[in-house]
C-alpha cells in the first residue's frame, strides 16, 4: 500500500485533486443503478389495476387482493429502505400500478 | 373449457387464451392496428395465459408466478400489451423497449419517455387528433442498428386513457375521443383514433421529450442535458435480455445524437400548438448508429479493504460523460450506473491510489464546511458502491 500525506494538502491542493474549482460546494456522492435484469419492473409499462373496479356498488373487496398480486416483489439487493417498502406496499394496497408505487416510494431498481 | 393461441404480429411466442367464446369480437375491440391471428393450440411455449372463468379474467405472464385477476376485460388486455412489449424485447436483441409514448411529427418520431402523471396519454390523444400519426402511448420499441438510424416501431394498440378525463381537455379534443372511444372500465378507457400507426412501422426518433406539467405555469420547450435525458431512458427502458453495456450503450447514442427537450406546460393546447410549431416540418436524422466494440462481463473480486487500504481505478472501467452526467456499467454487466458530481469526485481521486480515510482527509480539507460525519458516511457508501461493482482494484494488485 501507498503511503500518502493528503493531511499536508492545502484546500487548494485538495480542490486540484477533486478536479473541482475554488467555488465549488460539497455534494453528496450518489450511484444510481439501473438494472438490466430488473430493468422490466423498474419501467414497467403502465400495468392495470383493478383498484376502480374495487369500487362497485356490492363493495366486493378485490382491489387490495388484485393490486397486491400484481405488484412483484422488491429485490432484497436492491438498496430499498423499509420506508420505502412500506410506501411501495402501501400504494400497492390502495391499488397503484407498479410503475406508478415505484415511483411513490422514489424507488430506482 | 376451450383453448387456442393468440399470435400478435411480430412476436413468436402466442398467448395462451382459454374459456373466452368469441375471441375475435374481444381482441378486435383492442387490436384494430394489431393483426393477429388465433389458431388451435399449439405446442409453443406461450409467454402469456389469459383465461375466462366465466366471471373473471385472469392474467398470468411468464415472468409472474401467479395469475392476476381482473373483473373486466380492460385490464387484462392493458396488461397483456405490457407483457407483450416485454416479450418483444425479449425476442429480438436488437431492440430496446421504452415505457413512453411517440408520434410521428414532420419526418421523425418525437418520443415522452414517462413520467407519472405528466399527461403523456392525453397529449398523445391530442396530438392524434391534430392528425399526427401515434406509435405507442405507453410502450415504443427502438431498433438500433449499426449504419442505420435509431428507429421507433409503431405497437399498433389504441390510446388508453386515464379516467376521469381532465375537465380542462378542449371540446375538439373530447369530441376525437368520443368518436373513436372502444372499451373501458372505471379506471381506463380505450380509444382506437384512425392516427394510430399499424404495428411495426418504423421511422426514425427526431426528438426525445421530457414533459413536466404543472398547474398554472406557462408553456414553454426548453433545450434539455442529454446527459439528463438519458437517465430519463435508463429508467425507462425494460429490455431484460440485452446486458447493461449494450443498454448503456445503445441509450447513450440515442441520448448524443437526439436532440432532447423539456417541454414544461399547463393547457394541452398550448403545448400542442407548440409541438407542432417545432416539430411539425422536421427531417428526419441523418446521424447513425455507429459500429461499437462490446464489453465481456467480468466476475467480481471481493475486496477485503479496510479504511485505510488504497484502492484505484479498475484499469478496464470505463466511465462515459454526456453533456456533464457520468455512466458506467458494473463489471458483470447487469447494471447502469449513473454518477452525480459528488460521486465523479470520488471516482477522480482513485485515479491515483487513495485510501478511504485519505479521501474522507482530502473532502475534509476541500470543504471545511461540511460535516466531517456527513462526509465520512458518504465516502465509506461511495467506496462500498464502488467495490460491489467492481470498479476498483486493490492499488498493488
Amino acid at each position: 500500500m501507498q503511503e500518502k500525506k493528503s493531511n499536508k494538502l492545502t484546500r487548494r491542493e485538495a480542490m486540484t485533486r477533486l478536479g473541482v474549482v475554488a467555488t465549488a460546494g460539497y455534494i453528496v456522492p450518489g450511484l444510481a443503478a439501473f438494472s438490466a435484469a430488473h430493468a422490466s419492473t423498474a419501467s414497467d409499462a403502465s400495468s392495470s389495476s383493478d383498484s376502480s373496479d374495487s369500487s362497485t356498488a356490492s363493495g366486493e373487496s378485490v382491489a387490495s387482493v388484485a393490486s397486491v398480486a400484481s405488484l412483484p416483489s422488491l429485490p432484497s439487493d436492491a438498496d430499498i429502505t423499509q420506508e420505502q417498502k412500506d410506501t411501495y406496499e402501501q400504494c400497492g394496497e390502495g391499488g397503484g400500478s407498479e410503475a406508478e408505487c415505484l415511483d411513490e416510494a422514489d424507488i430506482t431498481l | 373449457m376451450n383453448a387456442f393461441d393468440l399470435k400478435l404480429r411480430g412476436l413468436r411466442a402466442p398467448v395462451l387464451v382459454m374459456g373466452i367464446e368469441a375471441p375475435d369480437r374481444l381482441f378486435d375491440e383492442y387490436f384494430q392496428n394489431w393483426s393477429y391471428d388465433i389458431t388451435p393450440r399449439s405446442a409453443a411455449e406461450p409467454f402469456a395465459t389469459l383465461v375466462f372463468d366465466g366471471e373473471r379474467y385472469s392474467l398470468k405472464t411468464n415472468l409472474a408466478t401467479d395469475p392476476v385477476p381482473h373483473k373486466s376485460p380492460v385490464n387484462a388486455i392493458c396488461d397483456l400489451v405490457a407483457a407483450a412489449a416485454r416479450q418483444r424485447a425479449d425476442e429480438r436483441p436488437e431492440e430496446m423497449c421504452l415505457h413512453a409514448a411517440c408520434v410521428q411529427m414532420g419526418a421523425a418520431l418525437v418520443v415522452f419517455p414517462a413520467v407519472r402523471r405528466a399527461g403523456k396519454s392525453s397529449l398523445t390523444m391530442a396530438l392524434a387528433a391534430k392528425g399526427f400519426k401515434v406509435f405507442g402511448d405507453d410502450v415504443l420499441s427502438v431498433t438500433s442498428r449499426p449504419g442505420a438510424p435509431v428507429m421507433g416501431n409503431a405497437t399498433g394498440s389504441p390510446i388508453r386513457l386515464r379516467l376521469p378525463l381532465p375537465p380542462e381537455l378542449p371540446d375538439w379534443l373530447v369530441d376525437h375521443i368520443d368518436a373513436y372511444r372502444g372499451p373501458g372500465n372505471q379506471q381506463y378507457l380505450y380509444v382506437s383514433p384512425p392516427q394510430i400507426a399499424h404495428q411495426g412501422v418504423q421511422v426514425p426518433i427526431g426528438a426525445l421529450i421530457h414533459l413536466e406539467r404543472g398547474d398554472d405555469i406557462a408553456t414553454e420547450l426548453l433545450a434539455m442535458s442529454p446527459g439528463i435525458m438519458l437517465s430519463r431512458l435508463l429508467k425507462q427502458n425494460f429490455a431484460r435480455s440485452a446486458n447493461a453495456d449494450r443498454i448503456l450503450a445503445d441509450l447513450f447514442g440515442l441520448a448524443q445524437n437526439t436532440p432532447a427537450f423539456l417541454l414544461r406546460y399547463s393547457n394541452i393546447e398550448e403545448a400542442v400548438d407548440t409541438l407542432a410549431r417545432q416539430f411539425q416540418n422536421q427531417p428526419a436524422p441523418k446521424k447513425l448508429v455507429q459500429e461499437r466494440p462490446t464489453q465481456g462481463a467480468r466476475s467480481i473480486t471481493d475486496i477485503p479493504a479496510g479504511p485505510e487500504t488504497a484502492l484505484r481505478q479498475h484499469p478496464t472501467a470505463l466511465l462515459r460523460e454526456l453533456g456533464g452526467e457520468h455512466f458506467a456499467t458494473n463489471q458483470t454487466l447487469t447494471r447502469v450506473l449513473h454518477l452525480n458530481e459528488g460521486a465523479v469526485r470520488i471516482w477522480k481521486l482513485l485515479e491515483q491510489p487513495t485510501s478511504e480515510t485519505e479521501a474522507i482527509e482530502i473532502l475534509h480539507t476541500a470543504f471545511p464546511d461540511a460535516s466531517l460525519v456527513e462526509i465520512k458516511a458518504d465516502t465509506q457508501k461511495t467506496f462500498g458502491d464502488l467495490k460491489d461493482a467492481g470498479l476498483v482494484e486493490l492499488a498493488g494488485s
